[in-house]
Order: structure tokens, then C-alpha cells, then sequence
């Protein structure tokens, strides 16, 4: 697998939110604004490609039988370390993804990469899966909160761009309203990819 | 017995590493966040009580007998030139989802100045109106005896108006304590 195909693979084809369906705790919970997407994301991200970096680094010294609890070390460290970076030196951030911060921990999809990906890979690739996926979730999660923010406040990055008549839904900054949303999108997103996947295979009898 | 031995030492050094790493990135941050959290407490003393300029903590040891006051936290006295104005009430009162930070500023005359409310994660659009105007300006100057009849809950949030509005009666109870303590040992 190729550099540019492993990046593609986590935005487009395993997206971990749209397509593995992976990760829904913090893609539920903390979509409610469009700059608590991009923080959840880019911490996200962050443990990713760190915990990627050091899982692959080490796989050869980790013996199976004790790999889970060394992720587990290796995944905890670098989110204990986000969290204390956001707590100094972005305070607002941290206040406004309170608990879902230190739950990195027990993302699934840092720890499925982790066990699927870094765990067999060389480190080079495994740091571009852990920057793909981050990337795949990050835009996720920018799509949820934008569409939730926009229309359940009227508001985008905190910033008034609905005409002043529109009466937000604010439902839809609820918990339930997260649920909707993510439905909608998860099936428009599916509707793209088959008809992506028919023009590709339609193409590709062309060629044929 | 070896493989258990080997296994067991290679992880004992990964969480060595890690604890040392998290120790390391700890003496960076640690600094940080302190001084904000003193600056964040600080600020909201000074928008509750803006004529003082110096603050006081007054020991827990004076006030605390028996967890009388509810979540109180800290409490300072205000003073401008030397002179006590009056006193700041931090407390804590449970909200709807998480504890409702609650700055007081009550007066020596015991007329309350304000009331801020720090950092909170009740729901958007409910019990977040507690933050804002037509709320807290309720609190602006009433005498502290009013309290529980003039101040209005928020219609939907009325779990996290009500911590508000028992947060500021302990402040004031505690008030009434301190003022007479006070005013004995100024006679």
C-alpha cells in the first residue's frame, strides 16, 4: 500500500466515523459547535499519529501477550499529555471538550489502529494512517458540528451568519438533535460512496 | 517463568518511559495552569467587587463549622484603602450536569453587588441562560433579605437557577456571620 492510498484510505474509504462507524461517543457528544469539532479532531489526530509512531517503533519488542496493556500505556500517555498541553495553554478548548479529552483514551479508533495497523506496519506508514485517520475524523466531525451549529444556533465558529429572522433548532445542539444529524449524513454519505464505487466499477468495464 | 519475567520487565520500562515523559511535559505545564486558575478567580472577585482593591482570604477555619453554607469554597474580604467594603463568596452549588462556580460580592451595608458565574457546562440554550443578562442582573444590588422572593428561576432551568439562587442565599447567611464577628472586633 502506497503512501497517498494509506491517507485516502482513512478520509475516503475506511472514514473512521462515516464508514467503520467507529469512535461515536465523542462524535456524538461534542459536535455541538463547529470549534469543538475541530479541537475533538485535532486532538484526535494528535494521539493518532503518536501512538501509531511508538506502537509501530516498538512492535518488535512487545511481545503479543502483553501488547494490549502496552498500548494502552503508549495511548494514555499521549492523551494524558494532550490534555495537560490544552489545560495550560488552551484553556477554553479544554472547558469546552471537558471529559471527552482524557476518553481519547478509549477511542476505538486509536486503539484499532493501533492493533490493526501499527502492530504489522512499518513506522513510516503507520504515521500516515494515524494523519489520515485523524484527518478522516477531524472532517467528520467538522461536518457534523458545522451542520449542527449552523442550524441548531445560527452560528458558525461562534460567528452570527444565519439572517437575523432564523430561529435556531436548538434541538439540534442536543443530544437527540446529534443522533438525527448523524444519521442523515452517515446515509447521504453512503448514497456518495455506492454511486462513487459504480461510476469506478462502470469505468473500469470500459477499460475493459 | 521466564516469558512472565521478560513480558513483565519490558513493560515495567514502557511505563517508566511513559511516567517519565508525563513528569517531564507536567514541570512545563503545571506553571501555566495555576497561574490561570489564581487569574481566572481573581478576575471574577474583582467584576463582583469592583471598587476594592485588595483581597484578603478569609481562613476556612473562621467560617466552617459544620458545612453551614452549603458548597461554600473561598471567601475573601474586599478592601479599598485599608478600609473593609465588603466580601466575596465562592461557591460550588451542584448544577444540572456539573458544579456551578458562583462569585457573590455582598456589600458591608449587605446589599449584594453582583453575582458572576465562571466556567459552566449546563445545556445550551437552557440552563446557560444562568450566564447571562436578564438572570444575573436580578441579583444587581437587592437587598439580601429579597432574595427568594424578587429573584425569577429561568422557565426550563430551573435546577440551575435554583443552585444560583441557594448559592447566593449561603453567601448571604454567611454574611450576616461574618459582618457580626467583624463588627465585634472593631468595637
Amino acid at each position: 500500500m502506497n503512501a497517498w492510498k494509506t491517507i485516502k484510505n482513512g478520509i475516503l474509504d475506511e472514514n473512521p466515523a462515516f464508514r467503520l462507524v467507529l469512535g461515536m461517543c465523542p462524535t456524538l457528544a461534542v459536535t455541538t459547535t463547529a470549534s469543538n469539532g475541530l479541537g475533538m479532531g485535532a486532538a484526535t489526530t494528535f494521539v493518532l499519529v503518536m501512538s501509531n509512531l511508538f506502537i509501530s517503533s516498538l512492535r518488535k519488542v512487545i511481545p503479543s501477550n502483553i501488547r494490549i496493556p502496552a498500548f494502552v500505556v503508549v495511548i494514555a500517555t499521549f492523551t494524558t499529555i494532550v490534555q495537560m498541553v490544552l489545560k495550560a495553554f488552551v484553556p477554553a478548548l479544554d472547558k469546552s471538550l471537558g471529559i471527552f479529552i482524557p476518553l481519547i483514551v478509549v477511542n476505538c479508533i486509536v486503539f484499532a489502529r493501533a492493533e490493526a495497523f501499527a502492530s504489522v506496519n512499518p513506522v513510516g506508514l503507520s504515521i500516515l494512517d494515524g494523519l489520515g485517520m485523524g484527518a478522516g475524523f477531524t472532517l467528520a466531525l467538522m461536518i457534523l458540528s458545522s451542520v449542527r451549529e449552523i442550524l441548531g444556533a445560527g452560528t458558525w465558529f461562534g460567528i452570527h451568519i444565519m439572517p437575523a429572522g432564523y430561529q435556531p433548532m436548538g434541538m439540534l445542539t442536543q443530544p437527540p438533535g446529534g443522533f438525527i444529524t448523524l444519521g442523515i449524513v452517515l446515509a447521504l454519505v453512503n448514497v456518495m460512496m455506492k454511486s462513487y464505487e459504480r461510476r469506478k466499477s462502470a469505468r473500469k468495464g470500459i477499460q475493459l | 517463568m521466564r516469558d512472565i519475567l521478560n513480558a513483565g520487565v519490558r513493560l515495567l520500562l514502557i511505563t517508566l518511559v511513559a511516567a517519565i515523559a508525563l513528569a517531564a511535559v507536567n514541570i512545563i505545564t503545571r506553571g501555566p495552569i495555576e497561574s490561570r486558575r489564581l487569574a481566572e478567580s481573581e478576575s471574577s472577585r474583582s467584576k463582583v467587587m469592583p471598587d476594592a482593591d485588595e483581597f484578603e482570604l478569609i481562613d476556612s477555619s473562621v467560617w466552617a463549622n459544620g458545612g453551614a453554607y452549603g458548597d461554600m469554597a473561598e471567601v475573601y474580604r474586599a478592601t479599598s484603602g485599608g478600609e473593609t467594603i465588603g466580601y466575596t463568596f465562592l461557591l460550588n452549588p451542584q448544577g444540572y450536569k456539573a458544579e456551578i462556580p458562583v462569585t457573590i460580592g455582598i456589600l458591608t451595608d449587605g446589599s449584594i453587588v453582583c453575582a458572576a458565574i465562571g466556567d459552566i457546562q449546563e445545556t445550551s440554550g437552557l440552563g446557560m441562560k444562568i450566564k447571562d443578562e436578564p438572570f444575573l442582573s436580578q441579583f444587581v444590588m437587592l437587598p439580601s433579605a429579597r432574595v427568594s422572593q424578587d429573584v425569577n428561576t429561568i422557565s426550563g432551568a430551573t435546577i440551575s437557577s435554583r443552585a444560583v439562587k441557594t448559592a447566593v442565599s449561603d453567601a448571604i447567611l454567611l454574611f450576616e456571620q461574618l459582618n457580626a464577628i467583624g463588627e465585634a472586633a472593631t468595637e
